[in-house]
């Protein structure tokens, strides 16, 4: 049953995955890109979440009568992961801040005569 | 053991940082900035001859590893932490107080400071031992980079950033999820560790799919073809001394990380290798066509370095000695060629700017000619010997096609070239243009590029460099 729910859990994230992708891919706005983009990393964060879980498996604090821990090590990388995440998103929106000012626009398809290729 | 040296060149640029925006003062910022940059090369100078011999470890808090974090430099990577530092102390010393414009005009600190940070984090990537340590650089060193970018003069620069900072940003979520997979596989991130698990894991689709990521991840971040959208754009829009120093290492760095993790820890295999020559040759011919059809100099010189990092990875997936220590040459010779044009060129973007630049601005023209005569491949400079290295590699793995490749893009790069050198020399002054003369100090930079790439065309010991990073792949004394 554990491995069955586990497929459909991950099929799930892999849905997450692809939407956040797909609003970055196809959304012309740029704030709705970065909130694809934020998607996108969380469908990340959650899956190291995942790694770290065990059945039977509680809090990974040393205490009588349980004898499965959860791996915390993933927890910890992930905290970092997420600090990089909210860092990309704030420079991201500042960087909105800067187009809005300098071309009037934060619709991609409007700025695209701006320095960039194709 | 335990040799402290090892984490100076993170160290001395990450906690300069912090440093300048506490003074503040533009001109003292400047001298601090320079010299961060500059010890951290010259702290790698000394350990280049100490891991010649024998890799160096430090271990963090003394933990050992795979639990503890280290940092470990051998032949492959301490040459490049001698590249960062001094890309970043010649482009930090071109960029003083003065020259930028744009958002960051009369605020220099925070640029030094974010400019150090991002050496650090350069320097990390090179330096670290654990896999997931590479995210965390890779991340710091990206984040400045987007600020830089849009620390250009023109408009536009901030969306070229935000643009930047969309395809960055996934590069690196692939290479975390490309991490993550391993870890699932593996239960380690210590690459010393990864190495030998990897290959008796009982997962192998699973680290397989991990190192897929990492490669999608790396190639993303060092805009190798056919992930390359975004190089074009950065450099025509970031201030002049950040693409000198973009041109000089960071695409390499992200090629570093690239071979480091799917080639000498993680095993792509055969297959593997084949498609990253096969898509590196596409890669080269692309870059040279598409930098023959560009009108603005700075993008034609970016699809000039999409051919030429091409060919940084198509000398990788030879699989040789051989091949390692050309792809080696080839990256040293491009980072003192690129960056050195960039160096030179200065605000120059159009090629108005270069008309008739031979009467207008005698040295510029001079320094630039020079450069663009290694880019070419002439004999002597450091461009000749990395080709020549190139192409006997490519002949003695019995690539062909490589061989083929590799002299068709050499001539396209005449044609590119030309497209420089013709209005510097034969094009009549348009008269007053807004870039000014090249001064003294400004030479300097562009100067100590050029003898780099006389420097490597003309001492063999480069290529032993090359030879004994060849080592740390396990390759042997193959042809």
């Amino acid at each position: 049953m554990t491995a069955l729910a586990s497929q459909g859990f991950y099929a799930l994230l892999g849905l997450v995955l692809v939407t956040g992708l797909y609003l970055v891919i196809a959304q012309d706005n740029l704030v709705k890109k970065l909130l694809g983009l934020s998607v996108f990393q969380v469908a990340i964060f959650v899956f190291y979440l995942t790694l770290g879980k065990l059945f039977p498996g509680g809090v990974p604090i040393l205490q009588d009568g349980v004898s499965g821990y959860s791996h915390p090590l993933p927890h910890v990388l992930i905290l970092t992961a997420i600090v990089v995440g909210v860092a990309t998103l704030a420079v991201g929106l500042a960087l909105v801040v800067r187009v809005q000012e300098e071309l009037g626009s934060i619709e991609e398809d409007e700025v695209r005569h701006g320095p960039h290729d194709e | 053991m335990n040799n402290a040296w090892l984490i100076v060149p993170v160290l001395l640029p990450m906690l300069s940082a912090p440093l300048l925006l506490l003074i503040r003062h533009p001109g003292v910022c400047w001298l601090l900035a320079v010299f961060a940059a500059a010890g951290s090369a010259l702290t790698a100078g000394p350990l280049l001859e100490l891991t010649a011999q024998q890799a160096q470890h430090y271990h963090f808090g003394g933990w050992l590893p795979p639990v503890g974090i280290e940092f470990v430099l051998d032949a492959f990577n301490t040459p490049f932490l001698i590249l960062t530092g001094s890309a970043a102390a010649l482009s930090l010393f071109a960029a003083s107080p003065g020259v930028l414009q744009g958002p960051f005009a009369g605020r220099e600190a925070v640029f030094y400071a974010l400019f150090l940070l991002c050496l650090a984090g350069l320097n990390g990537i090179l330096s670290t031992g654990d896999a997931f340590n590479v995210f965390v650089f890779l991340e710091i060193s990206s984040l400045t980079t987007y600020a830089l970018v849009a620390a250009g003069p023109r408009p536009g620069s901030a969306l070229a950033a935000f643009q930047y900072l969309i395809l960055g940003t996934l590069g690196g979520s692939f290479v975390l999820l490309g991490i993550g997979f391993w870890l699932q596989a593996t239960g380690s991130l210590n690459m010393a560790d990864l190495d030998l698990r990897l290959d008796q894991t009982a997962f192998p689709a699973m680290a397989l799919a991990g190192t897929v990521l990492l490669m999608l991840g790396f190639a993303l971040k060092a805009a190798s073809f056919p992930l390359h959208q975004w190089l074009p754009a950065v450099y025509a829009a970031a201030p002049w001394p950040v693409t000198a120093f973009l041109a000089a290492c960071a695409t390499k760095i992200a090629i570093y990380a690239l071979i480091r993790l799917t080639l000498i820890v993680g095993d792509m295999g055969s297959l593997g290798l084949d498609v990253l020559g096969v898509v590196a040759l596409v890669g080269i011919l692309w870059g040279a066509i598409s930098a023959c059809t560009q009108t603005d100099i700075r993008r034609l010189l970016a699809w000039s370095s999409v051919s030429q990092l091409a060919y940084v990875l198509f000398a990788f997936s030879l699989g040789t000695a051989a091949g390692v220590t050309a792809a080696f040459l080839q990256l040293f010779a491009h980072a003192s060629i690129k960056g050195g044009i960039f160096l030179a060129l200065g605000p120059a973007a159009s090629r108005r700017d270069l008309e008739g630049l031979r009467g207008r601005d005698p040295w510029r023209a001079l320094l630039l000619t020079l450069l663009i005569l290694g880019l070419l491949g002439v004999p002597l400079t450091a461009g000749f010997s990395a080709k020549w290295a190139l192409l006997s590699a490519s002949y003695g793995a019995g690539h062909g096609l490589g061989l083929g490749v590799v002299v068709i893009s050499s001539l396209l790069a005449v044609v590119y070239c030309l497209r420089l050198l013709e209005p510097m020399w034969l094009a009549p002054d348009p008269g007053p243009t807004p870039l000014a003369r090249i001064t003294l100090p400004h030479i300097l930079p562009p100067l100590v590029a050029l003898l780099a790439m006389f420097w490597l065309g003309t001492h063999s010991d480069v290529a032993g460099v090359g030879l004994r990073a060849a080592a740390v792949f396990g390759y042997g004394d193959s042809p």
